[in-house]
């Protein structure tokens, strides 16, 4: 540092107290008029310190008249209309005193205010202005959203507990009272303008983003209540809104993956977006053959096996379609498994819905889905997103749309998925200056899911079940057995006060349960512990010790010293669960499988049934000396009306056909989904007296299609006999199947 | 609240007792506006007699002689008529000789405030948002370098050092 600066620094120091006065005289004994340098130096600071205090006393002021502006009104008004005059005062005054009133400094301090890191933040309020923390939550705060002094700068200090490590770390728990909460994350806004709290007007939110690879259904947002220890107890919850994000559609991606991946691989993926999208829209030679589609262009040269056209995605991929819900992040999640899907009618439900809201488009999409995909739409589904909000300006927009990038970056060095999904929500002044929480209570989360529709009942029998048996959840965890463990930690006398704690984590589900350590010893008093993983961790000097033990049983035990790192994998680890979402999941699927499976086999057994009643219903008969003469003897099969006040079909297919070479089959529309995609799950087989399959033997395949152009609900089989081969008179047993299930049978005579 | 508590209030920076002393402000601002303050003027003066009279019950040597209310309406009179000279022989000061005293002296060190105060505004608006963190709102260089995005703490204490510097100047050219 330059003399001239040291001399300031010298100065600095002696009127901060830092040295004596003989220890500067004796640093600058060659400084000429040091007294006076002092001086100078004292009167700016002090001048600094005086600025600060006009501001506010301004502010104070302003305050003050606006008070007695009030009050001399409600005088008049009193005079005029004495219970009016009352209800105003009471309106007013409380208006003042959420928006206006400082808070007095709170006695109790939060523990997880001194383990949590704090990011500082400074906002011009004159301005929209969008943060990004580093983990990746998104803070979108108006212009003017702030009541500030003179000066539109003001401070917000934001502290966050996004993953298991960090919400350990930070001593955080997730109950609300005694009720378990899964939550999606926390984090805790506070304003600043010269060290006195600030607040939102009373018309003003900020729109926060909390990102999340594992999105649950049913999320609020908790309040951070202090109890006299400084633990928080998460209370008063709120439904978080759930808006759409939205973006400028010329900045969204709605080419199909493979494209995507044609293009990477090429290595063109640098290449202009402009270009990328022409070369796509002009894709114009798609051939077909019966399973692929080919498209040939003269730089391209690749095959789809399903295929939504490029003119398709054009038609809505513009600038007129901006601020709707096609310009949304959350379309163009969806967009990568419509392509795969590859029908146009799922794309249509979106398109020409766009003042619907998207989770009941997405209900829609669920019952025109293929089976293997019904799951990936029930998960939208359950989020219940909502519409695109009011709209923004141009500027915010592309603001928002860097901040998200940053977040998806941020996000991307601990989570490996690719799709940009979060929690949205508001918060308003009485929000600041506490923490807030996502959370979901976990009792109630399946309750969500079963209310949502009839597909989940089996579910929601469960959980019924459970209920009265004191478990909350699953059948699979459902047995209560309440345990007592007592484990003593053998040097928990090196950790201060509340810097030694224990967590319960369950092994399905995000919660973190916080447990006391008193005089060096974990008493744990739980039901179902074998649901739980423990972490018992110790805090000091800003070292972390950790033990995760692999039982937990009664015993001694030492806690070690580990490396942030190490720390925070180990915990991470743990503390992770994509679990429950994959067996709820899985569980659902067993419940329309089974759902599925129980009909499947009833319509069989009605079938067989049939066949032993009515021994010789003759669907066809074919004069033996004539099979070769048709061109093709085919097995048409065709849709049966569904009878929707039953809700059977009519499942004994009785019809003759009056065309010889015809057997016709009818099938349930409703459970068979007919369509280029699902042909190849119908199978045909034609068995001989024995019981012998002849088809392959006897005849060969000429065709199978559906009928497009109409209904899409006929599909057929050109099955057509060999050249050398012929049938022995008899009788043969037709039969359709659907994947391994008899759904059709026929009987054909041949004479 | 009694006068003495609100002394001993004032002393321990209670927020709610500053809010108090704005009751005395209507009854000054009008005495002002009546010798022909502006209404801008009467209240920077009234807050300039504010942060006088905070920092005199903060310090340990000075006693109090009046009541708040009078040391406050010295203050403002003479704060008005060091500004406005010509108007001195109209303005009654009716104060007694002690009170004056203190009231002069506080004056006269504050006009030093003042100087510095002007100073300090000539300075660009980073300089000044970087002095006012470290010497208003007392925060570390860590934090400082954190928020001006500054590459470490020690490029923020030598930059805070130059904009003390730049301060200097402009105060020993306006002396």
């Amino acid at each position: 540092m330059r003399r001239e600066l040291e001399i300031l620094a010298q100065i600095d120091d002696f009127l901060e107290g830092r040295i004596s006065k003989e220890e500067l005289a004796k640093e600058l004994e060659d400084v000429q008029n040091l007294g006076e340098h002092i001086q100078t130096q004292k009167a700016l600071k002090v001048a600094m310190k005086k600025d600060a205090f006009m501001q506010q006393s301004k502010n104070s002021l302003s305050k003050f008249k606006l008070i007695k502006t009030v009050k001399t009104a409600l005088v008049v008004i009193t005079v005029l209309a004495a219970v009016i005059g009352v209800f105003f005062n009471q309106n007013q005054n409380a208006n003042l005193t959420n928006s206006n009133t400082v808070k007095e400094k709170e006695l109790i301090i939060a523990i997880s205010d001194s383990l949590i890191k704090t990011q500082y933040f400074e906002i011009n309020n004159l301005k929209d202005t969008l943060i990004v923390t580093n983990e990746g939550i998104v803070f979108f705060i108006p212009k003017n959203g702030f009541i500030t002094g003179s000066s539109p700068i003001y401070q917000l200090e934001i502290k966050e507990a996004l993953s298991p490590a960090q919400i350990v770390k930070g001593g955080l728990s997730t109950l609300a009272d005694n009720d378990l909460l899964e939550t999606g994350g926390m984090f805790k806004i506070s304003a600043f303008q010269a060290k006195m709290k600030i607040y939102l007007n009373d018309s003003s939110f900020i729109d926060f983003f909390v990102p999340t690879t594992n999105p649950i259904p049913g999320m609020q947002g908790y309040k951070g209540e202090l109890n006299h220890n400084g633990e928080i107890n998460w209370t008063k919850p709120k439904k978080l809104e759930n808006p759409l994000t939205p973006a400028n559609i010329a900045h969204l991606d709605f080419h199909p993956p493979k494209y995507r991946e044609y293009l990477k691989n090429k290595g063109w993926m640098n290449k202009r977006k402009s270009w990328k999208d022409s070369v796509y829209f002009d894709l114009s030679q798609i051939n077909t053959s019966d399973k692929l589609y080919k498209v040939k262009d003269t730089l391209f040269n690749f095959t789809f096996k399903k295929l939504i056209p490029p003119h398709r995605i054009k038609s809505f991929w513009n600038s007129t379609f901006n601020h709707t819900l096609l310009a949304t992040k959350e379309f163009e999640n969806r967009m990568p498994l419509i392509h795969e899907i590859g029908d146009e009618r799922i794309l249509n439900l979106y398109t020409t819905n766009l003042n619907e809201k998207l989770y009941k488009i997405d209900s829609m999409a669920i019952e025109l889905a293929p089976e293997e995909f019904k799951n990936e739409f029930i998960d939208w589904y359950c989020l219940k997103q909502g519409k695109v909000p009011q709209a923004k300006s141009t500027q915010s927009l592309m603001k928002l749309e860097k901040a998200l990038k940053i977040s998806e970056l941020r996000q991307g060095k601990l989570k490996t998925s690719k799709k940009f999904l979060c929690y949205r929500g508001k918060l308003m002044s009485w929000d600041l200056f506490y923490y807030f929480n996502i959370d979901v209570p976990l009792a109630r989360r399946k309750a969500i899911i079963d209310n949502d529709n009839a597909r989940y009942k089996r579910l929601s029998q469960n959980f019924e079940k459970e209920k009265t048996t004191g478990s909350k959840l699953t059948k699979a965890h459902a047995v209560p057995i309440r345990s007592h463990i007592t484990i003593k930690i053998k040097n928990a006398e090196q950790f201060k006060r509340k810097m030694c704690f224990a967590y319960l984590l369950r092994k399905d589900a995000y919660t973190f349960e916080k447990l006391a350590i008193k005089d060096g010893v974990l008493n744990i008093e739980h039901q179902n512990l074998k649901n739980y993983n423990l972490a018992i961790i110790g805090l000091n000097k800003g070292q972390h010790w950790l033990l995760i033990p692999n039982e937990i049983e009664n015993g001694s035990v030492e806690l070690i010293l580990e490396s942030e790192g190490d720390f925070n994998k180990k915990v991470n680890q743990i503390g992770s669960s994509n679990r429950f979402k994959i067996s709820l999941t899985n569980q659902i699927t067993k419940a329309n499988k089974n759902k599925s499976t129980e009909r499947l086999i009833e319509i069989s057994i009605r079938l067989q049934i049939s066949k032993a009643i009515y021994t010789y219903s003759i669907d066809t008969v074919i004069d033996k000396n004539y099979i070769n003469v048709y061109d093709k003897s085919k097995f048409t099969i065709q849709t049966m009306d569904y009878d929707w006040i039953s809700r059977r079909a009519a499942e004994i297919p009785t019809k003759k056909s009056n065309e010889i070479n015809f057997i016709k089959g009818f099938l349930n529309t409703k459970e068979y989904k007919i369509n280029r995609f699902t042909k190849d799950r119908f199978r045909v087989g034609v068995f001989d007296d024995k019981g012998n399959d002849v088809l392959k033997d006897k005849f060969y395949l000429a065709s199978r299609k559906t009928d497009e152009g109409t209904r899409q609900q006929n599909i057929s089989f050109g099955w057509s006999i060999k050249d050398e081969a012929t049938l022995l008179k008899g009788i043969y047993n037709v039969k359709l199947y659907y994947d391994d299930r008899i759904i059709s049978s026929k009987t054909l005579k041949v004479k | 609240m009694k006068e003495t508590q609100l002394i001993e209030k004032l002393k321990g920076n209670n927020e709610q007792a500053f809010k108090l002393l704005y009751k005395y402000f209507p009854k000054i601002r009008s005495y002002l506006l009546k010798f022909g303050a502006s209404k801008q003027e009467a209240e920077d003066i009234y807050h300039d007699a504010l942060y006088i009279l905070i920092n005199k019950l903060n310090d340990p040597s000075f006693i109090l002689t009046s009541s708040v209310n009078t040391f406050l309406f010295g203050i403002c009179k003479h704060k008005y008529i060091s500004l406005h000279r010509e108007k001195k022989k109209n303005i009654d000061l009716d104060l007694d000789a002690s009170l004056t005293q203190d009231i002069e002296a506080a004056l006269k060190e504050d006009e030093k405030y003042e100087m510095a105060k002007l100073a300090f505004q000539k300075l660009d608006e980073n300089c000044k948002k970087l002095l006012k963190a470290f010497y208003v709102d007392g925060k570390r260089m860590k934090q400082i370098a954190q928020i001006f995005g500054f590459g470490s703490d020690k490029v923020a204490k030598t930059q805070k050092y130059r904009c003390l510097e730049a301060a200097k100047k402009f105060y020993q050219l306006k002396a």
